[in-house]
C-alpha cells in the first residue's frame, strides 16, 4: 500500500482514467431487449409448437387497435377514419393481415343468388339503416368480435409477421395513427406493442431512476458523513463500477432486459458500501488522532478494513453468482455483471479511495462525529445492546415467531409472469390492455392445431363440438373456428328451407369446393387464419380474456380436456402461453439460485471463521430473512415474477455483509475484553454504526425503484428494502442474542 | 395485379386508336394485336403458391368468347379430383353488374354470384378472370423510357399512368417481336406491388397471326402469393355457340 500511495500513485490514476475512457466508448453498443420469449427453450413445449404454427399459418401474434368513442362508433366520421386506418395498416411491411369490421363477411342467399359480400359496403346515413346495421353486426359471428357490446369501440386486428421486429412495426403503426387524426382515442394492445412499450419504459427508467438513485445516494452520504470527501469518493467508485459493468455488457454482446435494468441500481446500492466503511473508519481515525497525516490514515484504514471488506465483497459476489444457476440467461447475465461490478467496486474502494484521500486535506471533526453518542442511530443501537444483553432469549423467540408466520405466508405465494401486469395506473397502455381484455375478449390467442383430413365431415363435427364447449369457458374470449365459418358460409349456399342451410358440408369435396369458391371471391385472408393453403391443417383460435398465468394455465387445461383423445390433435399453443414456461423457469431458477447462493455463502463463512458452526450461525439471518421475504410476498399478494425472483440472491449477497461485519468486530472486541456484554456493546458502538449506514445506503439506493414504470420493479424495490431491513435486524438483534445465549467457540479463538 | 392487367387490357383496347408513329402507344398496340384474347380455348396447369411456399396445382380449361356486348369466360377444373368438375362461367355486360355462375359438383347445385371487385380471380389463384377479357377502359398515358434487358431480351420500357389514380405500371415489350414480356404494378409510393411475366409465345394455329404465351406468372408482392400458368394447349375457336357458355344443374 505504501508503494501505491507513493511511487505508483500517478500511474494508478492514469490507468483508472484510461479504463474509464475505454469503457465510455463501449456504451453506444448496448441494445435493449424487453422480451423473454427467446430465452425459452426453442425445441420443446410452447415455443416449438408456435414455430410449427408459424410455419403453417404465418404470424401468431396479434396487435389490436381499439378506436374508442365517448358516444358511438357507428358514425360516418369514425367509419371514414377506420377505413383510412385499415387501408394504411394493410400496406405496412410486417403486417400479414389486417382485419376490421370492414372485412367481416355476410353470406346470404337471395332470389337464387349466393351473395358473399362485406358486411359493410357503405356507411348508412339514416338512423334506421344504422340500427339495421347494428343488428347485422350483432348477429354476425365473424363481425361482432370487431365491436364492443354498446358500439363504443371497434377493433382492428393485425397479424404480425414473424420476421419483423417490434421496433420497426410499432413505430410505423403509431405513425399511421398519428397521420389519421380523429375524435376517437386509439389504444393499442397485443404482446409486440407491450414489448415495445416496455423497451421505452426501460429507457425512461434508466434516464429517471439512475439519477434519482444517485441523488439519494449523495444525500444519504452527505447526511451520514457531513463532509464532501465522504460523498465524492464513494460516489466515484459507484459511477466507475457502473460504467465498467455496462462496458462489459457491451463487450459480451448482452442486452439490457427488464432484469439487467436493475444493474445500475444494484451497484448504486451495493458498490458504495466498502467506501462507506472506509470513510467511517477514516473519520474515526481522524477524530482519534488529529496529528496523523492523511497518508498514515489511508494506510491504516486500508490495513484494518482490507480483510472484512474483501470477505463481505466475496460473500456478496457469492450471493450474486447464485443467479448463474438461473434458467433465464438475463438473470445469469445479471449475476455475472453485478459480480463484476462489485469486484470493481472492491478494488477501487480499497485502492482508489485511500489513494485519493492522500490528495485531500484532512477535514475538521464533523458535527455528526463529535456528537455521535447522541445521534438517533446511536440511541437505537444502545437500545439494541440493552435488549440482546438482557432479553436475548425473548429476542430469539420473537424471531422464531416471525418465522412461523412467514412459513404460513409461504403457502400463499404465487407466480405470475404476465407482461400485461407490468404497467401501473392509468397509462394509455394499461387502458389499452384493459379495453382489449374487457371489451374485445383479449389479444392473446391460443391455437388448437389439427392435422390430416381436416375437412372431413367427422373432423368438422368434432371441431363444432369443441367450439360449443369452448364457448362455455369463462376465460375464453373470441373463438375463430372452421366449423363456425362453414355454417355461416352455408347461409350463402342454401336457401333457409334447404337441408344444407346452417349445416356443415356433407363431404370433404363439398368443403373444398366451398373454400375454392370463397377464395375466388377474394377473401383468402379470412380463411388463411384457420385453414392452411393445401387443407392439411386447421385450427381453432381462442382468445384469453386476460393474460394472467392462472388464466393461461386454466385455458390450457380446459382445452386439453375438451380435445382429449382427438386423433387429429397436434398441439395447443400460443404466444400468450409462453408465460407458463417462463413461470416454470422462474420457480426453478428461484430454487436453484437460492440453493447455490446458500451453499456459496455457507462455505465462505465456514472458511472465514474456520468453523462449520460459524457457517450455520451466520447463515441464519439469511434463512430467516428469505422466509420473511417470501412469507410477506404471500401475505400481501405480491407475485414471484421475473424481477422478484432475483430478490433472494441479491438479499443473501448483500445481507450477509452485516453479519460478517458484526461477527468480525465482535471477535476482536471479545479477544480484548473477554466479556460478552462488553464485546457486544463495543461492537454496536463502532461497527454497528457502519452497518446501519451500509444498510441505509442499500435501502435508499433501491428505494428509487419505487418510482419505476413497471410494477415488478416497484415491488422489487419495496421488497429489497424490506428484506435488507430484515437482514439488518437479524444481524443487530438475532446474531448478538445467539452469541449471548450460546457464546460460540469460534468467536473465542 | 388487377390494375396491371387493367392497364394491359386497356392498352389492348386502345390499339385501334394507335398513332401512326413508333410511339409508346403504338408499341403497346402492336403487342396487343399479337395476343389472342377471344375465341380461344386454353388447357393449362395452374400452380399457386402462398407466402409460406405451400403450393397447389390445378388443371383447367378456359374458353373465352364475345357474343355481341356480352363477354364470357368459361373455366372448368379437371384436376385435382376433389374440385374436378367445378365449372365457372362469368359474364360481363357493358352497363350492368357481371354474373358468376358456379357449378358445384359435390352438391350438384349451381351457385349464382353477382360479380364485384372481390370475386374476379381465377379460382384459387392470383390471376383475375378478366385477364381473358378486354372490357375495361380508362384514361391512360404512355411514356417510352428507352430499352432494358429482361431475361436476356432487349425490351422497350413503357410507363403506363392512369390519370385517375397515382399508381402506375411499367410494361416491357420485346424489341425484336414486340411481345409483351413483363408488367409491373407500383403503388403511389413507388413500391412494387405485382409482377406479371409472359414468356415463350406460341402461334395459334388457324388464327390470323395470334399468339399466346406458354408461361404466365404473377407474383403479388403484398401478400407473397404467386401463380404460374403453364399453357398446355391453345386452340382457336372458330365456331362458338352461346349454349356452350351456359351451365345446367345436370351437367
Amino acid at each position: 500500500m505504501k508503494k501505491i500511495l507513493g511511487r505508483y500513485k500517478y500511474w494508478i490514476l492514469i490507468i483508472i482514467v484510461l479504463i474509464t475512457i475505454l469503457s465510455s466508448t463501449q456504451l453506444s453498443q448496448i441494445r435493449i431487449n424487453p422480451g423473454f420469449e427467446k430465452y425459452i427453450p426453442e425445441h420443446v413445449g410452447n415455443r416449438a409448437y408456435i414455430k410449427e404454427l408459424n410455419n403453417i399459418f404465418g404470424g401468431s401474434e396479434k396487435v389490436m387497435l381499439i378506436l374508442n368513442s365517448e358516444t358511438n362508433i357507428l358514425n360516418d366520421k369514425s367509419f371514414e377514419r377506420l377505413e383510412q386506418l385499415t387501408l394504411q395498416l394493410k400496406d405496412l411491411p410486417g403486417i400479414e393481415n389486417c382485419l376490421s369490421i370492414l372485412d367481416a363477411i355476410e353470406f346470404s342467399y337471395n332470389d337464387g343468388f349466393s351473395e358473399i359480400n362485406p358486411l359493410i359496403t357503405e356507411f348508412p346515413e339514416s338512423i334506421q339503416e344504422r340500427n339495421v346495421l347494428k343488428d347485422k353486426i350483432t348477429n354476425n359471428p365473424m363481425g361482432k368480435r370487431f365491436v364492443s357490446k354498446y358500439f363504443k369501440s371497434t377493433a382492428i386486428i393485425l397479424t404480425k409477421s414473424n420476421d419483423v421486429a417490434d421496433k420497426e412495426l410499432i413505430p410505423s403503426i403509431e405513425n399511421v395513427i398519428k397521420n389519421t387524426p380523429g375524435d376517437e382515442m386509439v389504444y393499442v394492445g397485443g404482446l409486440s406493442y407491450i414489448r415495445q412499450s416496455i423497451k421505452g419504459y426501460i429507457k425512461s427508467d434508466l434516464i429517471f431512476l439512475l439519477p434519482l438513485a444517485l441523488f439519494l445516494m449523495v444525500v444519504m452520504l452527505y447526511f451520514s458523513f457531513r463532509e464532501w470527501k465522504g460523498v465524492i469518493l464513494p460516489f466515484l467508485v459507484v459511477i466507475l463500477s457502473i460504467l465498467i459493468s455496462f462496458a462489459l455488457m457491451a463487450i459480451m454482446n448482452w442486452e439490457i432486459s427488464l432484469i439487467s435494468v436493475l444493474l445500475p441500481i444494484m451497484l448504486i446500492a451495493i458498490a458504495n458500501d466498502y467506501g462507506i466503511h472506509l470513510i467511517n473508519l477514516y473519520q474515526e481515525k481522524s477524530h482519534a488522532n488529529s496529528s496523523a497525516s492523511m497518508k498514515e490514515i489511508a494506510i491504516e484504514i486500508f490495513h484494518e478494513l482490507k480483510k472484512p471488506i474483501v470477505i463481505t465483497a466475496l460473500t456478496t459476489i457469492g450471493g450474486m453468482l447464485g443467479l448463474l444457476s438461473h434458467d433465464m440467461p438475463p438473470a445469469a447475465e445479471l449475476g455475472v455483471l453485478s459480480s463484476a461490478g462489485i469486484g470493481i467496486a472492491l478494488v477501487l474502494s480499497l485502492y482508489m479511495i485511500p489513494l485519493l484521500l492522500t490528495f485531500l486535506n484532512k477535514g475538521r471533526p464533523t458535527h455528526s462525529h463529535s456528537k455521535r453518542q447522541n445521534s438517533f442511530i446511536d440511541k437505537v443501537l444502545g437500545k439494541f445492546t440493552h435488549w440482546v444483553s438482557r432479553y436475548n432469549k425473548r429476542v430469539i423467540m420473537a424471531f422464531s415467531l416471525v418465522s412461523i408466520i412467514s412459513i404460513w405466508g409461504l403457502f400463499n405465494l404465487h407466480v405470475d409472469t404476465n407482461v400485461e401486469e407490468y404497467f401501473i395506473g392509468k397509462s394509455d397502455i394499461k387502458k389499452g390492455i384493459d379495453l382489449v381484455n374487457n371489451k374485445f375478449g383479449g389479444s392473446q390467442y391460443v391455437s388448437i392445431l389439427f392435422k390430416g383430413d381436416v375437412l372431413s365431415p367427422e373432423a368438422l363435427k368434432r371441431m363444432e363440438k369443441y367450439t360449443e364447449e369452448i364457448k362455455k369457458l369463462p376465460m375464453a374470449g373470441n373463438i375463430i373456428s372452421p366449423s363456425t365459418f362453414f355454417k355461416e358460409l352455408s347461409k350463402g349456399m342454401f336457401a333457409p328451407d334447404e337441408d344444407g342451410y346452417l349445416n356443415l358440408p356433407a363431404s370433404k369435396e363439398e368443403a373444398v369446393q366451398y373454400l375454392e369458391i370463397f377464395s375466388m371471391s377474394g377473401f383468402d385472408e379470412q380463411i388463411a387464419q384457420f385453414i392452411d393453403y393445401n387443407y392439411k391443417h386447421s385450427r381453432i383460435l381462442v382468445s384469453m380474456k386476460d393474460g394472467s398465468n392462472q388464466t393461461g394455465k386454466a385455458i390450457l387445461k380446459a382445452l386439453a380436456d375438451i380435445t382429449e383423445n382427438d386423433p387429429q390433435l397436434v398441439s395447443i399453443s400460443g404466444p400468450g402461453l409462453s408465460k407458463i414456461q417462463i413461470a416454470d423457469m422462474v420457480i426453478n431458477g428461484q430454487k436453484s439460485s437460492l440453493l447455490l447462493a446458500f451453499v456459496i455463502i455457507f462455505i465462505l463463512l465456514a472458511l472465514i471463521f474456520k468453523s462449520v458452526s460459524a457457517g450455520i450461525h451466520a447463515s441464519l439471518p439469511l434463512v430467516l430473512s428469505t422466509l420473511f421475504l417470501f412469507g410477506l410476498m404471500g401475505i400481501v399478494n405480491i407475485p414471484l415474477d421475473i424481477a422478484t425472483t432475483l430478490l433472494s440472491s441479491i438479499m443473501i449477497g448483500v445481507g450477509v455483509d452485516y453479519t460478517i461485519h458484526f461477527l468480525w468486530r465482535y471477535k476482536s472486541e471479545y479477544a480484548m475484553s473477554k466479556n460478552i456484554d462488553t464485546a457486544i456493546s463495543n461492537t454496536f458502538k463502532t461497527t454497528g454504526r457502519g452497518i446501519v449506514f451500509n444498510a441505509m445506503s442499500v435501502i435508499i439506493g433501491f428505494s428509487a425503484l419505487i418510482f419505476s414504470n413497471f410494477a415488478p420493479l416497484r415491488f422489487f424495490g419495496f421488497l429489497v428494502v424490506v428484506s435488507i431491513f430484515s437482514c439488518l435486524m437479524c444481524a443487530l438483534l438475532l446474531i448478538p442474542a445467539i452469541i449471548k445465549t450460546i457464546n460460540p467457540a469460534y468467536l473465542k479463538k | 395485379m388487377k390494375k396491371l392487367l387493367t392497364y394491359t387490357l386497356f392498352i389492348l383496347v386502345c390499339c385501334s386508336f394507335a398513332d401512326s408513329g413508333f410511339t409508346a402507344k403504338q408499341l403497346i398496340n402492336s403487342s396487343k394485336s399479337k395476343l389472342a384474347l377471344k375465341n380461344v380455348h386454353l388447357a393449362l396447369e395452374l400452380v399457386t403458391t402462398d407466402n409460406k411456399d405451400i403450393s397447389k396445382t390445378k388443371e383447367l380449361t378456359v374458353d373465352f368468347a364475345e357474343f355481341g356486348e356480352q363477354k364470357k369466360v368459361k373455366i372448368e377444373i379437371t384436376a385435382p379430383h376433389h374440385v374436378s368438375g367445378t365449372k365457372i362461367i362469368t359474364t360481363d355486360y357493358p352497363n350492368k353488374k357481371g354474373l358468376i355462375e358456379i357449378f358445384v359438383p359435390a352438391t350438384g347445385k349451381i351457385q349464382r354470384i353477382k360479380a364485384n371487385k372481390f370475386n374476379m380471380k381465377i379460382i384459387g389463384s392470383e390471376v383475375p378472370i378478366n385477364q381473358f377479357s378486354n372490357i375495361i377502359g380508362g384514361d391512360f398515358n404512355f411514356k417510352k423510357e428507352g430499352t432494358i434487358l429482361i431475361n436476356d431480351e432487349e425490351c422497350y420500357k413503357i410507363i403506363i399512368e392512369n390519370s385517375e389514380s397515382k399508381s402506375y405500371g411499367i410494361a416491357y415489350i420485346s424489341v425484336q417481336d414486340q411481345y409483351l414480356l413483363r408488367l409491373e404494378q407500383y403503388h403511389t409510393n413507388n413500391k412494387l406491388l405485382k409482377v406479371t411475366e409472359l414468356s415463350e409465345y406460341i402461334k395459334i394455329t388457324n388464327s390470323k397471326d395470334k399468339y399466346y404465351p406458354k408461361h404466365i406468372s404473377v407474383k403479388n408482392m403484398r401478400n407473397g402469393k404467386s401463380s404460374r400458368m403453364l399453357i398446355r394447349e391453345v386452340k382457336y375457336l372458330s365456331q362458338l355457340n352461346l349454349e356452350d357458355f351456359e351451365l345446367t344443374a345436370d351437367l
